[in-house]
């Protein structure tokens, strides 16, 4: 997008829009100078000196100042207020993490080199009220969201899936949500998407966070008011045995406790050898740079389970992504190594949004079943007649029953000391073996499910 | 059915010609440009367009993927 069509109100009396007001007739009496500064009416000779007199102090993006921008009138204070401090506006967890693997207690703590690192290498990619609902954000291109006539600096209440949301978290979510073939070959887009839903329909205050609290969470998932499956799929907790013995409810009495991606999530990008302020130049399309992209699910053991006030503590096995931060991705920062690399795991928990009912683990044909297909005849059937545990239950080939030494099975699915030994792209990642002591499922499990 | 149809053509061609002195989507491009307000230039693309090229102001169309 050019810089004309990124600044150009677009108007057509034909259709009745003849002035920012017909757009906008709320903000409209606000007036432009009102929220942008600069000089309202200039005096001049022609388009180049009255640019230069008009745009004398203005500001491109008022909102990025709470009291000159959307919060110093009394319509949107409250909203404006929780924003400012909002996880979404702050990246607070990305700061708490920084900080922790640094060997500080909290962002501020940090020295200047860090904190200066931090905010010209990481902190561009936060947004603003106006870089949501009324142009795309800075970190994907700017320009306003809508280019047609009457929707050029229209303030909308509900900002675009694919010029905001997306625009942002692409090659996570968007490529998860909309299944970019490029980036996750095979997979289809998320169940959802397919029926017509878009980011909003799930995530809503969430994205303004609570207020002043926010800066205290060390992870998004600490936000509350967060979409959980539960919120529409409560219902569906006795639909087979798998969802009766696996729903995350904190108690493995009535089976292991799953999160519903780890089996309901098809493949997602993972990254690895990131660094700070070189990713661009890194990160080629095809790979070759330093900077990879590769899709994958891995399961892995949840640090959280079970404990009291940390989020989705409900489930024991969760999806994990790989996180692209090695021991020395600060380096530009001139921290050579970071002192507590390992305070924080580089699987992290994750919530793909690329959801799908029949995945690799829950689509099992009876002939995949084999032998086993009479291990359990009372248990529900999935797929086409075979059993989901044979494409889940894992035995790393070392499990002794009896006289028996149980094959090994599954070993893909899980995240494993082997995985950072030597990973799928070929690298060496066993400097991040110690950090994620809490992940790593090196134990087949569970046997006396079926002996 | 007939009637119907030769009644929708009709309607077609009332609705095509009320269109035909039309303004070009965005009327301002006729560098009517006037009083130099902010509104004045930012929906006059012909003015903002030789202000971009006199000043060399246009960055690059697009920007890196973001990574997130």
């Amino acid at each position: 997008m050019v810089l004309t069509d990124k600044v150009l109100i677009r108007l057509n009396a034909t259709r009745g829009v003849n002035s920012f007001k017909d757009i906008d007739p709320n903000h409209s009496a606000i007036g432009c100078a009102g929220c942008h500064g600069g000089v309202s009416q200039v005096d001049a000779a022609d388009d180049t000196s009255a640019y230069r007199a008009a745009h004398t102090g203005m500001l491109r993006d008022p909102s990025a100042i709470g009291e000159l921008g959307c919060s110093g009138s009394s319509c949107h204070g409250e909203i404006v207020t929780r924003n400012e401090t909002s996880m979404h506006s702050n990246l607070w967890g990305e700061k708490a993490h920084v900080a922790l693997r640094n060997g500080y207690e909290s962002f501020n703590d940090c020295p200047a080199e860090i904190q200066e690192g931090y905010t010209n290498d990481c902190a561009s990619c936060h947004t603003t009220c106006g870089q949501c609902h009324i142009s795309r954000p800075n970190a994907a291109g700017g320009g306003f969201l809508e280019q047609r006539v009457g929707y050029s600096h229209k303030f909308l209440a509900t900002p675009s899936e694919e010029n905001v949301c997306t625009a942002c978290h692409g090659s996570r979510v968007g490529d998860d949500w909309n299944a970019n073939q490029e980036r996750v070959p095979g997979n289809v887009p998320d169940v959802h998407n397919e029926y017509g839903l878009t980011c909003l329909d799930c995530h809503s205050e969430d994205l303004h966070g609570e207020g002043p609290s926010d800066a205290q969470y060390t992870s998004r998932y600490e936000v509350s008011g967060l979409p959980q499956c539960i919120d529409c799929h409560a219902a569906d907790r006795d639909d087979n045995i798998y969802h009766t013995q696996h729903w995350p409810n904190a108690n493995a009495t009535d089976g292991s406790d799953l999160s519903c991606y780890a089996c309901h999530s098809q493949q997602y990008n993972n990254c690895n050898t990131c660094h700070a302020g070189t990713w661009k130049s890194e990160y080629e399309p095809d790979n070759s740079g330093e900077y990879r992209v590769y899709p994958l699910f891995k399961m892995g053991l949840n640090p959280n389970y079970g404990i009291e006030d940390k989020p989705h503590n409900n489930s024991e096995y969760v999806a994990v992504r790989h996180v692209p931060v090695s021991p020395d991705a600060f380096r530009e920062w001139g921290i050579a190594t970071m002192p507590n690399y390992s305070a924080k795991e580089t699987w992290k928990y994750t919530s793909p949004h690329n959801i799908k009912r029949w995945t690799d683990r829950t689509y099992v044909t009876e002939a995949d079943s084999g032998l086993w297909v009479n291990v359990n005849p009372s248990a529900a059937l999935n797929g086409d007649n075979g059993y989901c545990f044979l494409k889940c239950h894992y035995s790393n080939g070392t499990t002794t029953l009896g006289t028996m030494t149980h094959v090994a099975v599954n070993t893909d699915v899980f995240v494993t000391q082997a995985d950072l030994e030597s990973d799928v792209t070929g690298e060496d990642l066993s400097d991040e073996i110690e950090a994620n002591q809490k992940v790593l499922v090196n134990d087949s499990f569970p046997c006396g499910a079926c002996h | 059915m007939r009637l119907m149809k030769r009644l929708f053509f009709a309607a077609l061609l009332v609705w095509s010609v009320s269109f035909w002195s039309c303004d070009v989507i965005n009327s301002a491009d006729d560098n009517a440009l006037v009083d130099f307000t902010c509104e004045g230039c930012h929906t006059n693309r012909a003015s903002l367009e030789n202000i971009i090229d006199a000043l060399n102001l246009d960055p690059p169309a697009s920007v890196a993927e973001a990574p997130g």
